[in-house]
């Protein structure tokens, strides 16, 4: 019934975790790294990269992005000119 | 409060459609002197609303760069208005809003690279979780396991992708590898997003730790999930990745 | 949770602070600097996750800290959202900030955002209608709260009191604080022809517990509170007049874009104490 077997070997290998460990707070080290997962080298320490992005400033942002209508075909506003150029391969029909 | 509701109804709409000349009547100042005060505060809205998402969505920026980035927000804003006095709640139907969006149409990955994108937003400010109430668990009779309900972190998400957004976020950070290029024929990606301490980390998963995390996180109790995933293995097999998730911090707390 | 100092509770000094902005978390904890007392947007705060909250939390563990709201959208006809509210109150219980402030403005209506400072038209009925949403703030928060006026660029026809008036009748009908900047007065009154004198002379000379000090810059016809630059020379002057008037105020330095290095912005901190002390050096 309901895969009781499995559940029972699972919840007990949580539990022993507990008393190799000495309770729930070790799982929070952060010197453990993910043997089992693949890092790959992706990670971001945002530490205070991003600011707040609500203040009470007013902008000097000009109208660039109120540009009314569809522009021009070809219109740089309508072509993305980023490091999409560093994606290459796969098809460009949307899925 | 009728008449202040009419007034910032119609102020708001004006504010929001550069088109919209029916607010001047309002206001002290003459008519071409009304459009210029009223594009001071549409700047201003826009302005910061872009701000907003380009913070929340740094990788689909570089990817399409500022000119493209701005117009399709100020398309954005009008069809999905902020709903929040907090900007950083601002922006999470971009993803959709990029998927129909004719002009991005030739970068068929954009969609997921902005949902890693708000998944990295969403993550950077979730609480931190308490540690796993192993004690709590320790007293659930073995009769209820198969009913008890596993829960994700707060800073932990999931996301599929057909497309490796995971090297595409990779290409597109200065400080890191020195990937240049990403080649979609890589296929795509099961990944874990997981905040530990003030690192975000992308971590790709295994098709069955995907599905395994996904069906706690969709709510589905724990012997339920063993119905759908990997019957191919042993049951001590099946049993490990709930102690390796928590372990991990991946999973945090739990209902019965 | 972090347990902080007895700060909490003592009216913060009548000395200039500065706003509290990320690149300047590490410096700060780091050196510390003698600065009476920071400021930071409320919402920037409101999820407690990650390095913002971190970093606020051992900030004000040696500093006192005043949270300036700019989302609440005091002045909508739409109800004040609980969430918000909620939000905010559980910052104040785990910050405990010396001073607690909000805008004299909307930024939304039917739900819909624009995250901008927007002017109140100012007639009776709105001025009974603000009187009624500040009292409502602060019976939530159990406290007393600050109003700020805004920089505007733009007067409705509907108006028939004069802004001056419009911030003093809202404090002195709800015992709420008036945080008064300076650099908005100036900049609207450029933008609309008044004297800034007299909005500072209509003030009351009790009521107003904070003053903000900014730098602005010009943009085609219009001024705009841009928070991007020091203090000018017409706003220094203006200051000295209001600190004559209204005494010894605690006073902010904002500054928001372009942010400089922190020695630039405490060095704007002096700048407004040295005029306080010659104000008192001559007074008494």
């Amino acid at each position: 019934m309901k895969n009781r077997t499995i559940c029972k070997s699972a919840v007990a290998g949580v539990l022993a975790l507990g008393l190799m460990t000495g309770g729930a707070s070790a799982f929070a080290n952060e010197k453990e790294k993910m043997e089992m997962m693949d890092q790959s080298g992706m990670e971001k320490c945002y530490g205070i990269a991003k600011a707040g992005m609500n203040d009470c400033k007013s902008g000097l942002h000009g109208c660039k992005g109120l540009a009314k209508g569809n522009g021009e075909k070809g219109s740089f506003l309508l072509v993305p000119q980023g490091t999409c150029n560093k994606i290459v391969g796969g098809s460009t029909e949307k899925g | 409060m009728q008449q202040l509701h009419d007034l910032q109804c119609k102020l708001a709409k004006t504010l929001l459609d550069p088109g919209e000349t029916g607010f001047e009547q309002y206001l002290v100042s003459s008519s071409p002197e009304s459009r210029k005060r009223l594009d001071v505060y549409r700047s201003n809205v826009f302005g910061a609303l872009t701000e907003a998402l380009k913070a929340a969505y740094p990788v689909v920026l570089k990817l399409v760069g500022d000119e493209f980035f701005e117009f399709a927000a100020s398309q954005f804003i009008r069809r999905f208005p902020s709903r929040s006095g907090d900007l950083h709640e601002f922006g999470r139907e971009f993803p959709q809003f990029l998927a129909e969006y004719a002009p991005a149409s030739n970068l068929p990955y954009l969609p997921d690279s902005g949902s890693l994108d708000w998944a990295c937003h969403e993550v950077f400010f979730a609480p931190e979780p308490v540690p796993f109430p192993l004690e709590r668990l320790g007293k659930i009779p073995e009769a209820d396991f198969h009913r008890l309900r596993f829960k994700l972190s707060p800073v932990c998400r999931l996301l599929s992708s057909r497309f490796p957004v995971h090297r595409i976020w990779q290409v597109n950070q200065a400080e890191t590898s020195p990937l240049q290029e990403v080649n979609l024929n890589e296929g795509g990606v099961f990944l874990l997003v997981q905040r530990t301490g003030f690192t975000i980390q992308l971590i790709p998963l295994s098709r069955w730790d995907w599905e395994f995390l996904s069906l706690l996180d969709s709510g589905e109790e724990f012997g339920g999930v063993f119905d759908y995933i990997r019957k191919d293995k042993t049951d001590f097999e099946r049993s490990l990745p709930l102690k390796r998730f928590i372990s991990k911090s991946v999973l945090t707390d739990f209902s019965i | 949770m972090l347990k902080h100092s007895s700060k909490n509770g003592k009216p913060i000094p009548g000395k200039t602070g500065i706003g509290l902005r990320s690149p300047h978390y590490r410096e700060i904890l780091a050196s510390l600097p003698a600065v009476p007392w920071m400021e930071v947007h409320s919402e920037n705060f409101f999820s407690f996750g990650g390095a913002p909250i971190h970093y606020l939390d051992q900030i004000r563990s040696h500093y006192p800290v005043s949270l300036h709201g700019v989302g609440l959208s005091l002045g909508s006809a739409d109800s004040l959202s609980r969430k918000h509210l909620s939000r905010l109150k559980t910052l104040v219980d785990r910050i405990e900030p010396c001073l607690v402030s909000e805008h004299l403005s909307w930024s939304s209506i039917e739900g819909c955002f624009l995250n901008d400072l927007l002017p109140m038209p100012y007639t009776q009925k709105s001025l009974e209608f603000m009187c009624r949403r500040v009292t409502q703030f602060q019976d939530f928060l159990g406290r007393r709260i600050l109003i700020e006026n805004v920089s505007s660029y733009l007067e409705y026809k509907v108006s028939s009191i004069p802004e001056w008036e419009f911030v003093a009748e809202v404090s002195s009908r709800t015992g709420c604080g008036i945080l008064l900047d300076i650099n908005n007065i100036y900049v609207s009154s450029l933008n609309h022809g008044f004297d800034p004198y007299r909005y500072l002379q209509s003030i009351p000379e009790k009521g107003v517990l904070e003053i903000h000090l900014a730098g602005f810059e010009r943009h085609g016809d219009f001024w705009v509170d841009t928070h991007s630059r020091p203090v000018c020379e017409a706003v220094w002057d203006l200051y000295e007049f209001a600190l004559r008037r209204f005494g010894e105020i605690p006073t902010l330095i904002e500054w928001d874009a372009d942010i400089p290095e922190l020695p630039v912005l405490i060095d704007e901190a002096r700048k407004a104490d040295l005029i306080a002390q010659n104000i008192h050096a001559t007074t008494s």
